[in-house]
């Protein structure tokens, strides 16, 4: 026992000396702390956005309801009442920012054709989007690896270059003993910084402690650890200190930057991305159809000077009951097509997912983008949610207009409202976790089974 | 002297078992990225080509109708892929790949590649471009970090030095040697580009291709020299080789993977761009502000029927020869293309501050610099893009304006019944994409090749100031 705290205590005398050490941390902890800052700014952005759409909409519904006193057509109301459908993010976004900043987050409907509606994209600079987001995940995956390999990576041989090795081995300990001592010695003091940034993280975006938070520890807890087990074997392979910095940045190399990227790759080329011409046409096609019978009788209407766009003489009533089915066939006729590209996204996405399992960075970065729902899974998840909703105000509206009804004053109380339900936490994060578990044991079970080369 | 250094390291090199291994892995890690990137680039070119020919054939087979009819119906148009694109991706994933073109609306490119793929996707694109300016400089790194400290660690530095040779001679006979060495690793994939160019692009090599190619061979090449001589500057400086791999792995850490995502993010940081919302909103009320080609109610619009009955001296709108609802829709459409493009210029002044904080960290971070030109000279950039974009968009004016006048000088007021057929349709020339010239891409370059050339000239300085260090100093 002695033994171990004196190991302890020089390690830690050896770190507070070392300036290398002492920049490393400060280095870490200054981008840990950007990146929450980072993090926050992206996804306070995105929030203070849904809030602004919030306040168009009830504003929007007040004016509406102060210009029409009296008992009018339910399609004038409809097609001036619009409903905010948002993703809003949750507070684990601002950790992870995942897909959430390529996928749009809400869309602002109408009871009109949802077709029309849904091709939304998210204004972003594609330099930005290209060198990703600077978010603690980025830290812990791609950071955090490098300085747990700056501080480990001479573990043994140092002490065998110095000298001191047999020195330490005359006392009563092992060299397993000892390289366990420092190994663990070390994640301690990473772990540690790791959940400094963690805790300023939760104070700084103020997130609330739940399961989550322990998901998010375990997965960190089991990356790092998988990188220490990393460090053991090329430790026992007992080479010179130059050779094992090399070894483990190539196998930093391997787990961040190659494998992720390679499967990338595979997936590009076996599912090209497509410029879905069946959607863009059928889209081109029925909209112009359906205009071609409308719209000219709405212009030969202006030409006479005489339009308005309350006119509500039977002729043009039949006109929005016609136009309305048209438009619902015109969205079921675009819906397949919709499901199959969403379908194929889904496919190559779960594709990505099992293939990630070749990297505990990928799969780390799924497992942090699962558990802060900004996966494209939560944005499909979102999409049906919004489908949901369309259909419940369409149907509203529908009534009032196939029934002939005049929309009430009370009936604006009855306009539906979206209400967005937190997801629960994502069941296949678990699945991710599991085999984040399997990877580490594997890594730790074979440097543990390792022997020393040499001493 | 110089050349037997030179002739020395790069023998040594070529028979060093770690230069074979790692040469081996960086060439099989080319060859895919290039196998990969060339059918990707094949099999989008096939698909935009022949999707792009059946919008046209669509467009044209329309069948008979009124003008504006058709410009509701509209076009498509198609980003085709550069010919080099399948060496830099560059910013392509993020950006749409198709415009729909149609009166009244200015949509915006659609399906970028982004949406639809998996969230690997923000690990990059594993491409030739990627290799060369992430895992060659390793690559360099490797082979050179030890290039001083083994000879200070063996004492055969200071017998060289006491022949009377300048540490600068030592250090450029070297950096020749680890140059010629890399030159087998950089330059057959290269060559091969070369030729999978001139085997997949339709009608052989252009110059201006041609050019890129070579440029591209300069900046890489540019780019490779600092990071030798980098390598050579640290190993001269460091005690122990341990001492030079640490402080170079430490760059190569900062200059490819922490300061590019941080100077990107760092622009978006300070210069924030417009929300969504509040964009479209801002265009949508600007425009609602000004003729509205199908509200005839508005005051605007009487103006305008008052000028234009003044200007053919009549009562009436019926005595009109020309259709006066084709003026009023074209100075509609007139109306909201102004508006889109201020507002989508201020976008793009935002965007470019963003980018300008890039461009700044490009000084200090040679990386920054090439990833930029690669991907400008890919065809694969953000400009380019935008250059599309804007391509497209004065198509779509022209289509309509032409059909609106169409209707205006054929037709009277109230007339709907106007049609126009095939040959019409034929008439209106297919969009052809303007790529920049090499020359366009150049100018748009210059702060890269400014901080390239600095970065050179600083480290041809610091390795020819070699010659007056002293041997005590090392």
């Amino acid at each position: 026992m002695k033994t171990i705290y004196i190991i302890c205590k020089y390690e830690a005398l050896t770190f507070i000396r070392s300036n290398l050490f002492k920049t490393g941390i400060l280095v870490v902890f200054l981008l840990g702390v950007y990146s929450i800052f980072h993090g926050k700014s992206e996804i306070d952005h995105q929030k203070d956005s849904l809030v602004e759409i919030k306040k168009h909409e009830t504003t929007n519904m007040a004016i509406t309801q102060a210009n029409f006193k009296n008992d009018t057509f339910a399609y004038i109301i409809g097609n001036l009442t619009f409903k905010l459908v948002d993703n809003p993010p949750s507070s684990w976004a601002n950790l992870s920012i995942g897909q959430r900043d390529i996928y749009p987050f809400y869309v602002f409907l109408r009871y009109w054709s949802l077709s029309r509606q849904i091709l939304t994209t998210e204004i972003n600079n594609p330099e930005k989007l290209l060198v990703g987001n600077f978010d603690l995940a980025f830290v812990f995956i791609y950071v955090f690896p490098l300085f747990i390999i700056a501080i480990g990576y001479n573990i043994v041989s140092s002490e065998r270059e110095g000298g001191t090795l047999h020195l330490l081995l005359s006392n009563p300990i092992s060299i397993y003993q000892v390289l366990f001592i420092k190994l663990l010695f070390r994640w301690v003091v990473v772990f540690l910084l790791a959940f400094v940034l963690m805790l300023l993280a939760l104070i700084i975006c103020t997130i609330q402690f739940d399961a989550v938070l322990i998901l998010w520890l375990l997965t960190t807890a089991l990356y790092f650890t998988f990188w220490f087990g990393i460090i053991l074997i090329i430790a026992k392979l007992s080479k010179s200190s130059s050779i094992d910095a090399l070894s483990l940045v190539c196998c930093w190399i391997l787990f961040v930057l190659i494998i992720p990227t390679v499967i990338n790759l595979f997936l590009t080329n076996f599912y090209p991305p497509s410029p879905r011409y069946d959607i863009s046409h059928t889209i081109r096609h029925e909209y112009e159809g359906i205009w071609s019978n409308f719209d000219k009788r709405y212009h030969v209407a202006q030409s006479r000077h005489s339009d308005n766009s309350e006119t509500t003489d039977s002729s043009k009533l039949n006109d929005i009951k016609e136009i309305s089915v048209l438009f619902d066939s015109y969205d079921e006729k675009l819906g397949p097509l919709f499901t199959k590209y969403e379908k194929l996204t889904l496919d190559k996405e779960a594709i990505g997912q099992e293939l990630s399992l070749l990297s505990s960075a990928a799969l780390t970065q799924q497992i942090y983008n699962c558990l802060a729902n900004t996966d494209a899974k939560s944005y499909f998840n979102f999409l049906e949610d919004v489908k949901t909703f369309h259909k419940e105000l369409k149907d509203f509206f529908f009534k009032k207009i196939f029934n002939d009804q005049l929309f009430t004053k009370a009936d604006f109380a009855k306009i539906p409202n979206y209400h967005f339900k937190p997801e629960n936490t994502p069941k296949h994060a678990f699945k991710s976790i599991l085999y984040l578990f399997i990877w580490t044991t594997l890594v730790l079970g074979i440097g543990l089974k390792m022997r020393f080369k040499k001493i | 002297m110089y050349k037997i250094i030179s002739r020395k390291e790069y023998a040594m090199l070529i028979r060093d078992r770690r230069f074979h291994i790692l040469a081996t892995i960086v060439t099989i890690l080319l060859i895919v990225s290039m196998w990969a990137g060339f059918s990707a680039y094949k099999i989008i070119r096939n698909e935009t080509d022949f999707i792009s020919k059946e919008s046209r054939s669509h467009w044209i087979k329309q069948g008979s109708k009124n003008p504006h009819e058709a410009a509701h119906y509209g076009s498509f148009v198609f980003r085709p892929k550069s010919e080099l694109s399948f060496l830099d991706f560059g910013v392509t994933s993020y950006i749409g790949n198709s415009i729909y073109l149609e009166g009244h609306n200015h949509n915006e490119p659609k399906f970028s590649q982004a949406q639809e793929s998996s969230g690997l996707i923000r690990f990059g694109d594993f491409t030739v471009a990627f290799i060369f300016y992430t895992l060659l400089p390793l690559f360099i790194i490797f082979m050179c970090f030890n290039s001083f400290t083994i000879e200070k660690e063996e004492k055969t530095l200071k017998l060289m030095l006491s022949q009377g040779i300048g540490l600068d001679v030592i250090a450029w006979g070297k950096i020749e040697g680890f140059s010629k060495c890399l030159a087998w690793v950089f330059l057959p994939c290269l060559l091969i580009s070369f030729g999978l160019v001139i085997i997949g692009t339709p009608g052989g090599v252009s110059f201006n291709t041609f050019m890129r190619l070579f440029l591209n061979t300069i900046v890489f090449g540019g780019y490779f020299f600092v990071f030798i001589c980098l390598s050579v500057l640290v190993s001269i400086w460091s005690k122990s080789s341990r001492n030079a791999l640490l402080i170079l792995l430490g760059v190569w850490v900062m200059m490819c993977i922490i300061i590019p995502k941080l100077s990107a993010n760092l622009g978006g940081f300070i210069f924030k761009a417009p929300k969504n919302f509040e964009f479209t909103e801002s265009i949508r009320k600007e425009v609602l502000e000004g003729i509205d080609g199908h509200h005839s109610a508005d005051v605007r619009l009487n103006k305008l029927k008052q000028t234009i009955l003044a200007e053919y001296n009549v009562d009436s709108l019926s005595q009109l020869p020309i259709n006066f609802d084709a003026i009023v829709m074209q100075e509609a459409e007139k109306h909201s293309s102004q508006v889109y493009k201020k507002y989508f210029d201020s976008l793009e002044k935002i965007y470019q501050k963003q980018n300008y904080i890039s461009d700044i960290f490009s000084l200090i971070d040679p990386f920054i610099t090439v990833r930029n030109f690669s991907m400008s000279l890919a065809g694969t950039d953000y400009k380019t893009a935008l250059e599309f974009q804007r391509q497209a968009e004065q198509y779509r004016y022209n289509m309509v304006e032409k059909l609106q006048n169409h209707m205006r000088d054929y037709s009277k007021t109230g007339d709907w019944e106007i049609k126009v057929n095939e040959n019409f349709f034929a008439k209106i020339p297919e969009f052809k994409f303007k790529k920049f010239s090499i020359n366009d891409t150049i100018t748009q370059n210059w702060l890269s090749i400014i901080s390239l050339f600095v970065w050179i000239q600083l480290c041809i300085r610091f390795i020819s100031n070699l010659k007056n260090f002293k041997m005590n100093d090392l």
